[in-house]
């Protein structure tokens, strides 16, 4: 994968663990775990420093026709790392969100119609009715494992990230690499889409940052214990 | 603390000593994705920096008082993990702050942390639980009182070092890709 390749540090999994897994895989249910149809593969920069770019695995589920939550891990394979969680809504919803609140939300046009978001493996004349609903929607992305920088642990603070909104903002080299592995060609998918829209409304001022940069810092405090 | 909240884990082994959990506001299909938590082994947890301990807990309470379980596994099964996680450390954050009434996840992730003693979780909270699932956790706490915590003794630096630790927004400037300059790998 483009990211550093990190190695998590500990022992590998135990026998006894395999085996517990297999007995709460059998017992246990996992309907919110289920629900989680959709690959979807994308690239995030960190809020506060757009040199800093990560390529995003998600995978979704619906929680109704206005909006999805994804995992965020840096790969497909097993042993992927959980590093972030990704909300996409509607333009409805978004317009709805306090002005407050809209600045963490990055839209998705410019991602989609690129061609720069995209369904591993799913056929692409599939894909573009899927698509077309996204570019409209605004998503919201926290990551917690800077694997970019090299972190075997997730360390640190949640980063907020957002999505790219035009030309030239991408490294070369990471959409070279996803295009190789995947067989893609943004070029042509970019072609393909141009008919696309995004949001009804227009993408909304206050969104992506209203333009600037957002970092998340740690404060300590007093805390008030239970009563 | 006064804020607390039910958490469903649903949880991945990186290896025998990293986990990786989801977060959900309950079991069903229609749940929300509230959270994540990373847990770590002792060692693990002892190798991080000074200044990262504080945003991880320890879990030795939680599971020696029985709160924290693994629901529809025979006993048995599950106190063989549960030695082990008593063990461990973890960093959680909450996105969707569902107890206030959000209905989509507004503002900022929040650093979760893990109860620590006896009087801290709300009473009404614990009752509920063990009605919808069946369990006391009186009982467990009798069952789990062999149950060890980390080797070392919980780290004075973890659970926030004792301290709140709260999380705050700040603007900064964002300059564009092309004014950085760039070094190609």
């Amino acid at each position: 994968m483009a990211s550093a390749q990190v190695d998590v540090p500990g022992n590998p999994t135990s026998t006894g663990t395999a085996l517990l897994e297999t007995a709460t895989a059998a017992i246990q249910g996992f309907h919110p775990i289920n629900k989680i149809h959709q690959h979807l593969c994308a690239f995030h920069f960190y809020g506060d420093d757009m040199t800093r770019q990560v390529e995003a695995h998600h995978f979704c589920s619906h929680q109704n026709e206005e909006m999805r939550q994804c995992l965020i891990y840096d790969g497909e394979e097993l042993g992927a790392k959980l590093i972030g969680v990704e909300y996409l809504i509607s333009e409805a919803l978004f317009l709805a969100l306090p002005d407050e609140e809209k600045p963490l939300w990055h839209s998705h046009e410019y991602e989609v119609k690129s061609g720069l978001l995209f369904m591993p493996r799913v056929p692409a004349a599939v894909q573009r009715k899927e698509m077309e609903q996204v570019s409209k929607t605004y998503g919201k992305t926290y990551h917690f494992w800077q694997v970019d920088r090299g972190d075997h642990l997730p360390l640190g603070l949640p980063q907020l990230m957002m999505a790219f909104t035009q030309d030239g903002q991408l490294r070369q080299d990471l959409a070279t690499d996803v295009e190789k592995r995947y067989g893609v060609s943004f070029e042509e998918e970019r072609e393909m889409r141009k008919h696309m829209t995004g949001p009804d409304q227009g993408i909304h001022p206050l969104a992506n940052g209203a333009g600037k940069g957002q970092r998340l810092e740690l404060r300590e405090v007093d805390i008030s214990l239970v009563a | 603390m006064t804020r607390q909240v039910e958490a469903h884990h649903y949880c991945s082994h990186q290896n025998q000593d990293v986990r990786q959990c989801l977060i959900y506001d309950s079991e069903g299909p229609e749940a929300r994705l509230i959270g994540v938590e990373y847990m770590v082994a002792e060692p693990l947890f002892l190798a991080l920096p000074d200044d990262e301990k504080p945003l991880w807990h320890s879990h030795e309470y939680e599971v020696k008082s029985g709160m924290l379980f693994m629901p529809g596994l025979p006993g048995l099964v599950e106190h063989k993990d549960l030695e082990q996680v008593c063990k461990t450390y973890g960093k959680t954050y909450h996105f969707w702050q569902v107890d206030r009434g959000d209905e989509l996840p507004f503002g900022i992730p929040q650093l979760m942390m893990a109860f620590t003693r006896d009087g801290q979780l709300r009473e009404e909270l614990a009752k509920d639980i063990e009605g919808r699932y069946g369990v006391s956790f009186e009982k467990e706490r009798e069952k789990r009182e062999y149950m060890k915590g980390p080797e070392n003794g919980i780290h004075p630096l973890a659970n926030g070092a004792g301290k709140g630790q709260m999380l705050e927004l700040r603007e900064v400037d964002l300059p564009p890709v092309s004014s950085l300059p760039r070094a190609f790998i």
